[in-house]
């Protein structure tokens, strides 16, 4: 797992008082002089350019700080800040000593977080949510986006809940428009907010040109999914915010995170939505994550994947016959039936993605999503069968 | 040969119409004479012509099963009435997923 | 510490309330209930009471489904309002699109002659019962009154390409005609292949025109039905099947059987003729009614328990053959599934409420005669004009469409408003048939209790609901071919 954030070693700043905020990375010599006023350069031997704004430096390169043109501002970062490279954008902070970085050009799976606040609890959320007030997050994202290159294919927002600020959200969505015209967005949203009409159709009104709304469902009865996402209503409200956006043509997506809770009545939910919500885009059945709450709520949602692959089976074949779009995630391949295979997807996103010992000698890895890397650490199932 | 019962039904817990209604379903068997005296409602129940006692006596016996359905029938029409009024309302607003 | 409520926390403490929904007697220990989407459940005989006069537990395990498929609601939810009023405005939406289905009747001459065909003439005189231009083109102008962005014209006769020149006249006319109007224009002709030539496949391919045809089964049913000159009609089908097929494509030929008195015994050599002859699904039809009317009811009673008998185990057998992967549908009931199991309505003429007569279809004569349906001109054939709407020469569209007869037979048999239609647990799944019960009981609403059409089809709805809740796998079977429609 990639480490994205974290100290630095020491950060050399010639004017003290100028907190670094965003700055894109470049690792090309010939930049042109004038681009090079705005970017970091990241050292990898001779020779070293000169007119960065400032340098980035490796422990393994860290003997050439030396070598920098005079009055140079510098970071030395651990070296498993191996993996920057060009394009990559980076949050450095004189005052904390500390870096984070916020977006990976090579990474096909760019996740914004908006904020950590949420008004929903789910016992399984790999994001716990925390009730302070993160508006800088917004702030830094503004600044962000228009740094983001334009070539990037894909992008999401997530959180928290990311529509929690209503204003600020739409400003963000209506930024992304005007920078990244050709990115395909994802927003995650537990969907409550846009049961409001006026803010539907506001997000609307942006016109996004390829964006999806990826709410999550996770049982047909009310009493179920209220539960597992900790809060009373919640399964109203996020029904009518779907029925407000489809409503104004907007692209939708179901989730349904699958554990002991959610199986209970997966296949009564795959009828529920395709007897009530068949025009929504698609629907993704996704496994489960072994961080944040889920630890703590284990016993509860903790199932081994091959006690319910017949479920599965049975529930995608649902979707199917009535023509919906359908894609399983995060399952490893041995743990799911054949019949799955058409709609499996390698999903994990590749800084969270490993495998477990028993996978050593299986001959379909390259075919196989693999594993959260939490789940390697707190537990997966015992039924791994390479092939 | 031609087959008779009458049932009698409390006015008290059965609707004219669900009489009617039961006695209408019934009429490929038997015919119904429906008459209410003392709160209470006869019904005189006679066989078709060309059927027999079992045909007949197996008649009756939906004639029964089927008050007491129409009798919930009226019970939960008069209950779902206004929010029924209120879901077609709502199906045939202006707003809407299917655009025409 | 993150604090986690427990379930009970989120249970309803408040009763449920009641949406509305009617319910039936499925069997002698059981109650199959409808939601004003059309969506079913099965609830045992004991719960229904209870379940009606708010005592059923909140505890009860049924509650979370009955919630879910919105049979009861808890106070202040709002999504099953919404959720049931765009269902029943999908189902709805199709009406406000109006006729879809125009038949033309080129001629009535035809070289078969069909003992149940009430239409059919042997003449040789081509002015007699043929289609004029004149009414072509008088007809054509009604076709495209009609709002519907789809079109279908379906040539019919006697046997249409005996007069092929109207047929061409039409389809060119019509088209020139699309340039501006732009609709989705389809043109099927209904005959019985025997007279295909080259030239009018070759027509037919430049014009996209569908063929369909008749198959009552295999060669001595066949041709028990369906005499003529040479008693080759299973011969000159199966040959003109081949020709069409290499000439417009495989799936541009469709067959549709004729049910008679003969047929009742045989459905499975006649599910195996369709399969050796490459179709993938067969239409199991009613016996018609047409013809026959002066039959007692007895023997039409006599009729439908035969009839039932057949299609089940026409359907059942299907299914076998699906279970061991073929693919093969019975298109009636896939119909009748897509009403059951989907909020689409398949615009199936003789299950549609408001009736599909002259909303849905509408037929113009070879002279020039306007019928609300084929039904109708059968009926008319037959001495009882009811239902003819008007002729195309001398009255306006306006008149035809809006005329007392038309609206008079759809509104009376509104199964909304028709009695025992009203509270019927399957009336999502039915439709009226003004005509069919004119025809038996000269009233257009029919007594249901001894109405043929209506034991039919609640024991097919019944019967189909059996299946699917018997079975998981016939429940997927179901659920595919209700969405192929």
């Amino acid at each position: 797992m990639l480490k994205l954030s974290g100290k630095i070693i020491r950060i050399q700043a010639v004017d003290i008082s100028k907190d670094l905020t965003l700055i894109k990375v470049s690792t090309n010599r010939d930049l042109p002089q004038i681009l090079r006023r705005e970017m970091a350069y990241l050292v990898s031997g001779h020779p070293l350019p000169v007119g960065f704004a400032h340098y980035l430096l490796t422990e393994q390169h860290q003997d050439l700080a030396k070598e920098l043109p005079l009055d140079s501002d510098y970071s030395i970062l651990p070296n498993d800040y191996d993996y920057i490279d060009n394009n990559d954008i980076v949050r450095l902070s004189a005052d904390r000593q500390s870096i984070r970085v916020l977006f990976r050009a090579s990474s096909p799976n760019n996740s914004i977080l908006l904020t950590e606040q949420c008004n929903n609890y789910c016992l399984m959320c790999s994001q716990p949510p925390k009730a302070v007030d993160d508006s800088w997050i917004l702030d830094e994202i503004e600044s962000l986006i228009p740094l983001i290159p334009k070539e990037t294919r894909e992008l999401g927002f997530t959180g928290g809940e990311p529509t929690t600020n209503r204003e600020r959200f739409l400003k963000i969505v209506s930024l992304t428009k005007s920078y990244l015209p050709r990115t395909a967005i994802h927003i995650l949203s537990n969907g409550r907010s846009f049961r409001d009409s006026r803010f539907a159709e506001k997000y609307a009104e942006i016109g996004l040109p390829d964006a999806m709304v990826g709410i999550p469902v996770y049982s047909d009865d009310p009493t179920l999914h209220d539960y597992i996402v900790q809060a009373q209503g919640a399964f109203d409200e996020t029904i009518q915010g779907i029925l407000n956006l489809k409503r104004l043509g907007q692209r939708v997506e179901i989730r349904v995170v699958l554990h002991k809770l959610s199986i209970q009545r997966l296949p009564q939910l795959c009828e529920f939505i395709a007897r009530n919500l068949l025009f929504v885009d698609q629907v993704a059945l996704m496994g489960l994550e072994m961080m944040g709450f889920t630890r703590a709520n284990l016993d509860e949602l903790w199932i081994d994947p091959i006690e319910y692959k017949d479920i599965l089976s049975k529930s995608v074949q649902i979707l199917t016959k009535y023509g919906m779009n359908v894609s399983v995630y995060n399952h490893q391949l041995c743990l799911v039936n054949p019949d799955i295979l058409p709609h499996y997807r390698k999903s994990i996103s590749d800084w969270k993605n490993e495998f477990a010992p028993e996978c050593l000698t299986c001959r379909r890895q390259s075919e196989c999503g693999g594993f959260f890397a939490s789940g390697i650490k707190f537990g997966y199932s015992k039924q791994l069968t390479p092939f | 040969m031609k087959q008779e019962t009458t049932l009698v039904f409390d006015q008290q817990l059965y609707e004219a119409q669900v009489l009617q209604k039961a006695a209408y379903r019934a009429m490929s068997s038997l015919t119904v004479d429906i008459a209410c005296a003392d709160g209470k409602f006869s019904c005189v129940l006679s066989s078709n012509i060309g059927v027999e006692e079992p045909s007949f006596l197996l008649a009756v016996q939906e004639f029964k099963k089927d008050v007491i359905d129409y009798q919930l029938r009226y019970q939960l029409n008069i209950e779902t009435l206004p929010i029924k009024n209120l879901i077609l309302g709502l199906a045939f607003s202006k707003t809407g997923l299917i655009s025409e | 510490m993150s604090k986690f409520q427990k379930l009970d926390f989120y249970a309803q403490q408040r009763p449920y309330e009641l949406l509305p929904f009617k319910f039936d007697r499925l069997n002698d220990c059981e109650y199959v209930i409808t939601n004003m989407a059309g969506e079913y459940h099965i609830l045992p005989m004991p719960v229904l009471e209870p379940l009606i006069s708010r005592t059923l537990p909140l505890t009860s395990e049924l509650i979370p489904t009955l919630r879910s498929k919105q049979f009861i609601r808890f106070p202040e939810e709002e999504a099953p309002l919404q959720l049931l009023a765009l269902k029943i405005r999908t189902r709805l939406s199709r009406l406000a699109q109006f006729t879809n289905l125009h038949i033309f009747v080129v001629t009535l001459r035809c070289d078969h002659s069909c003992p149940y065909c009430q239409v059919s003439r042997q003449s040789e005189s081509r002015d007699e019962f043929d289609m004029t231009s004149e009414m072509a083109d008088r007809s054509l102008d009604f076709v495209f009154m009609s709002p519907n962005p789809a079109i279908k014209i379906e040539f019919q006769g006697g046997e249409p390409l005996l007069n092929f020149e109207m047929v061409k006249y039409i389809v060119l006319e019509a088209e020139k005609r699309n340039l501006k109007e732009g609709r989705d224009l389809q043109f099927v002709i209904a005959t019985t292949l025997s007279l295909l030539t080259d030239e009018m496949l070759v027509f037919c391919k430049q014009h996209h025109i569908v063929l369909s045809s008749s198959l009552d089964g295999p060669m001595n049913l066949h041709n028990a039905n369906r005499p003529r000159p040479g008693r080759d009609s299973h011969q000159r089908f199966e040959e003109g099947l081949t020709k069409a097929r290499a000439a417009l494509g495989y799936d541009q030929v469709s067959a549709l059987m004729t049910t008679t008195d003969k047929s009742l015994p045989h459905v499975r050599a006649i599910i195996d003729e369709y399969l050796r002859l490459g179709f993938d699904g067969i239409f199991l039809r009613t016996l018609s009614p047409y013809g026959f009317a002066i039959k007692t009811k007895k023997f039409l009673s006599y009729d439908t328990e035969r009839w039932l008998d057949f299609y089940k185990e026409g359907l059942e057998y299907i299914i076998k053959l699906n279970k061991s992967g073929i693919r093969f549908v019975e298109q009636y009931s896939s119909l009748v599934l897509a009403k059951m199991l989907t909020s689409t309505d398949p615009g199936f003429v003789d299950l549609m409420n408001p009736a599909g007569a002259g909303i849905a279809a509408i037929v113009f004569n070879y002279d020039g005669s306007v019928y609300a349906s084929d039904e109708s001109r059968m009926l008319a054939e037959m001495g009882d004009h009811t239902f003819r709407l008007g002729n195309i020469l001398e009255q306006s569209y306006e008149e035809i469409i809006l005329s007392d007869q038309l609206l008079d037979a759809l509104e009376d048999s509104f199964t909304l408003s028709s009695p025992m239609c009203s509270d019927c647990a399957f009336e999502p799944f039915c439709g009226s048939e003004p005509v069919y019960h004119h025809a038996m009981h000269k009233d257009p609403v029919g007594r249901k209790p001894e109405s043929s059409f209506c034991k039919r089809n609640m024991a097919i709805f019944k019967h189909l609901i059996e299946l699917m809740e018997n079975d998981e796998g016939t429940k997927r079977i179901f659920m595919g071919w209700a969405n192929r429609c």
